[in-house]
Parts: structure tokens; C-alpha cells; sequence
């Protein structure tokens, strides 16, 4: 850390990993599949040994959705809202401006980063997944509560509120 | 049969790769399951990278710097 090529670049990547991490979350991949982590150019060995670590731990863990107990369809549908979220401006700026502000403090310390995200990130990140996901569940035709909490592993009262503000929307 | 994983690592240019490039000269070995992608910094991530990578369904996301 702090050795960067680019002076700070890396630590602008630990912004970018913990909002990942979220995302996982919220999708309901276990975030243990993403990992980073820092060898300079010097180090071989430390990279074999990362990397080794790494693929020997995906391997005790299973395929992707396997061992998070969800069944690809499910699992895509959630990334597809996942990935829309990403290209979504709007979460784009709140993200780059929290990333901003972070810098400005200088205060990268994993604590730090996860309570600021934790704060002005993650209600956004769980928002805007569920209500893409619900309003493609509810556009299918009428869904039980069951199901849709089973689609997007939000609980009840997230998906109460998200169908509260669509009723809403829809009225106007 | 044995499940081997797809792993898809970004390398930095400046240190991960050029200590992949290195372990290679060397003649060590690590476990052929990741895919690389070079980029110029770890800063350079966007979340949807990672998100797009498990959405063509790799298994594990390395970022190295």
C-alpha cells in the first residue's frame, strides 16, 4: 500500500472493493469470492502464494451460486439488476462523489471506508436493486410475497416500502 | 471429476502483473484457473467490472495491485 505507480490509485481501489462487497451482498453472493489484495512487482512468490490461496479457497467453496444455495436463474436475475445498477448515472455520481469526499478526509482506514459506505451507499445499492427487481417481477403478472422475497432476498419490510413508493409513482 | 474454478484476476501493470511476469521468468507455478486482464492501476476498478464478471458466471474475482 502507498507504493502505488500512481500514488493513491490503491487506495482508491479499497473504495471500489467495499462497494463490491456490498453489491455481493445485497445479491446474495457470498463476498468471499472477491477478494484483492497487494504484491509489487518484486514479489512473485507473494502472488503465487495469493493467488494459490484464492483458487484453492473457490475450490472448497463450489461453483458460483452452489454454495450460496441459489439456482442460476435466480442468481442472474439479481446480477442483471445488479449490473444495471452499475451503469445507472445516478448511483455512479453518489458513488464517485463518496469516493471524492473520502479522499478529501485522506482517512482510508477499512473502518472508515465501510461506515461511509455503509451510510450513504449501501440504502442506495439495496433500493435501487429491489425496485429494479420488483417492478420486473410484478410486470409477470401478480407475485405472492413469498415469492418475491424468495427472487430478490430483500425482507418484507423493504419490499413493502419499494411497492409503497411504485403505487405512489403510478398514481401521478 | 474435479470442479475447477474460473477465476478471473485484474492485474495491475505496475505490480501484480509485473510479479506474475516475474513468478513466470522464475519458473514457479500457480494454479492455471485465472484469466487475466491487465490494467494500468487498481484504481482504475469500476464495480462493474466485478459485477459483470460474475454475471458471465465466473466463480472468483482477484484484484492484485
Amino acid at each position: 500500500m502507498g507504493e502505488c505507480h500512481y500514488q493513491s490509485g490503491n487506495y482508491e481501489a479499497l473504495v471500489m472493493a467495499e462497494t463490491v462487497r456490498r453489491i455481493l451482498d445485497t445479491v446474495g453472493i457470498n463476498r468471499e469470492r472477491f477478494t484483492i489484495d497487494w504484491a509489487s512487482a518484486a514479489e512473485g512468490p507473494r502472488f503465487v502464494k495469493l493467488l494459490t490461496e484464492f483458487t484453492e479457497k473457490i475450490k472448497t467453496m463450489g461453483p458460483l451460486g452452489e454454495a450460496e444455495g441459489l439456482d442460476w436463474e435466480t442468481l442472474k436475475f439479481r446480477l442483471e439488476a445488479a449490473r444495471n445498477l452499475c451503469k445507472n448515472m445516478q448511483f455512479r455520481a453518489q458513488y464517485g462523489n463518496l469516493a471524492k469526499e473520502i479522499k478529501k478526509l485522506g482517512d482510508y482506514s477499512p473502518e472508515n471506508i465501510s461506515q461511509a459506505i455503509e451510510k450513504k451507499l449501501v440504502p442506495q445499492i439495496r433500493k435501487r436493486i429491489f425496485e429494479a427487481e420488483l417492478k420486473e417481477l410484478i410486470a409477470q403478472g401478480p407475485q405472492a410475497v413469498e415469492v418475491l422475497r424468495e427472487k430478490t432476498g430483500a425482507t418484507e419490510e423493504e419490499i413493502g416500502a419499494i411497492l409503497e413508493t411504485l403505487k405512489k409513482k403510478e398514481k401521478k | 471429476m474435479q470442479f475447477e474454478p474460473r477465476i478471473l484476476s485484474f492485474l495491475c501493470n505496475w505490480c501484480c502483473y509485473a510479479a506474475a511476469d516475474s513468478a513466470g521468468v522464475a519458473r514457479f507455478s500457480y494454479p492455471p484457473n485465472n484469466r487475466v486482464i491487465r490494467i494500468m492501476c487498481t484504481g482504475r476498478m469500476d464495480p462493474q467490472f466485478v459485477v459483470e464478471a460474475f454475471y458471465v458466471r465466473a466463480d472468483g474475482v482477484f484484484v492484485g495491485g
